[in-house]
């Protein structure tokens, strides 16, 4: 008999607290609530939630808060297409604003076969590795080709073809962390207005002459592109900057057809065109749905 | 005085010479998991000296009143019913109570961490629900229990609160010392079959075997301060 009152005073004991605990949970869960604005939600559910990084903030959930806030612009996530922005900016209450892509593009044209190669480099094969000793190619600014970039893409989508890095541009969707991952910074964002869009294949700030000592694609700096057209082109330290605000696309075939060395380069993915604009807004139907359509 | 130098005493058992990680193995998920990177390993440390210190009063109370031998709220109970013949014990009850309880005052402290005082919510982040279920609380509030078996030589509140503040406390030092340590070895050429866990296993052995430098030094010291 003894055993059963035992019993049922742990019961009565374990109940108590239960009960207690759960009510000052409860009473706690209404005093204490936290109001989450609605806009915070809906904007992260539209989101892709790959928490990329690349917007600037840390993660999908800290851009929606600063989004609902009304930090930032709606077309601040790299990764989503006109429809979501379209979508986000109805919940900000603003203009969604111009929808270009941001795409990584590699400042580096030299492969195997046109840079030199001073020696047999025989260290830890990484590029952040093989940046720190001299020697190892002759241009002391391109790429290095031990594909640091390849291993940061989560997209799959940078690819080492005969020591230079190539890009996939049907799968890089441009979260930046190529950009993060280069040793010597020639990886670079370009809004891609067009299809395929012309970039500078070179970060060698050299002169002329000593460039084409080390690689057989290196940009001389002769500015040519820069004096026919100076809205498009700056000249920054022996290298021409392309000014993606501006940017007119026959200017642009003329320059790269003009380039003595070929350092300018149309990239883009497979199939696509130069001049024509990528139309990224979602189809609209001319039906007028207020009709009655029978 | 000699209350003082005792708890002082006791802190530095607890905190240093039988460290909770090193000595005593016990919250060693954290402890790999989060040693990555120094600064949040820090704020890990701090959120499980934090949780443990409110663990530790928890388990001080409930224990004391409720389920030690011949503790007042169960003989109360005890008579209460009319129970005779057996002792008054409901420790068999106190590893299901500990955890319940825990689990809990942490949702409390959540809930209210995340009303008053926002950032150090961010900062906390996911740790403090993690927290609740950390070997650590458990072997912190289990060795206050022990120290409350015997009537003649009782624990009070005091100690109980020294004893786990200390505990967390080791444990923000091996955690901050470890994640100290694995910063740097990102940086090394390590062989390849030590790489990852490996090498961080071999670190935390070396670790303890460090710390088992400190063994029996409480012993002197107790001899030393006369206590």
């Amino acid at each position: 008999m003894t055993t059963v009152y035992v019993i049922i005073i742990s019961v009565i004991v374990l109940l108590t607290l239960a009960i207690v605990l759960s009510w000052i949970l409860g009473w706690a869960n209404v005093a204490f609530a936290v109001e989450v604005d609605p806009k915070e939600e809906k904007i992260l559910s539209i989101l892709p939630g790959a928490n990329c990084g690349a917007c600037g903030y840390a993660g999908c959930a800290d851009l929606a808060k600063n989004l609902a806030q009304g930090n930032g612009s709606a077309n601040q996530c790299t990764q989503c297409g006109a429809a979501q922005v379209t979508q986000i900016a109805q919940i900000m209450g603003v203009e969604a604003g111009d929808v270009v892509p941001q795409r990584a593009v590699v400042h580096c044209s030299g492969d195997c076969d046109t840079k030199l190669q001073i020696q047999n480099y025989v260290g830890e094969k990484t590029c952040a590795a093989a940046n720190l000793v001299s020697g190892v190619q002759g241009c002391a600014y391109g790429c290095l080709g031990f594909g640091d970039c390849m291993r940061a893409c989560k997209y799959g989508a940078i690819q080492i073809v005969n020591g230079m890095s190539h890009i996939d541009y049907d799968k890089c969707r441009g979260c930046r962390a190529c950009e993060a991952a280069c040793p010597r910074h020639i990886i670079s964002m370009v809004p891609f207005k067009n299809g395929k869009m012309l970039v500078i294949a070179c970060s060698n700030h050299d002169v002329g002459p000593e460039v084409k000592a080390v690689c057989k694609t290196g940009c001389i700096g002769c500015s040519g592109c820069v004096r026919r057209d100076a809205e498009d082109f700056q000249f920054d330290n022996g290298l021409p900057v392309i000014n993606y605000n501006s940017y007119h696309i026959n200017a642009m075939m003329q320059a790269a057809d003009k380039c003595p060395s070929k350092i300018m380069k149309f990239v883009g993915p497979d199939g696509a065109d130069t001049n024509i604009e990528v139309v990224t807004d979602q189809f609209k139907s001319d039906v007028d749905h207020t009709e009655w359509l029978g | 005085m000699e209350t003082f130098l005792s708890l002082l005493l006791l802190f530095l058992t607890a905190a240093v010479i039988n460290n909770f990680v090193l000595i005593n193995f016990v919250g060693i998920c954290p402890f790999l998991g989060v040693s990555k990177k120094l600064s949040s390993a820090f704020g890990m440390g701090l959120a499980v000296t934090f949780v443990m210190t409110i663990a530790g009063f928890l388990s001080w109370t409930f224990t004391y009143y409720i389920l030690r031998p011949d503790a007042p709220g169960t003989v109360w109970l005890f008579n209460a019913f009319g129970v005779e013949g057996v002792a008054p014990n409901l420790s068999i009850l106190s590893y299901l109570v500990y955890i319940f309880v825990i689990a809990a005052s942490v949702q409390f402290v959540e809930m209210y961490v995340k009303k008053f005082f926002p950032p150090l919510y961010k900062a906390f982040g996911v740790f403090l629900p993690l927290i609740t279920t950390n070997c650590a609380i458990l072997f912190a509030c289990l060795e206050i229990m022990k120290r409350l078996q015997d009537p003649a030589n009782l624990w009070g509140l005091t100690e109980a609160m020294v004893y786990s503040v200390g505990g967390g406390l080791g444990f923000t030092i091996a955690i901050t010392i470890m994640a100290g340590i694995r910063e740097e070895l990102e940086l090394n050429d390590i062989p390849k079959p030590f790489r990852g866990v490996g090498i961080a296993l071999l670190t935390a052995c070396i670790l303890a075997m460090a710390f088992m430098g400190f063994s029996g030094v409480n012993a002197g010291l107790s001899k030393w301060l006369g206590l």
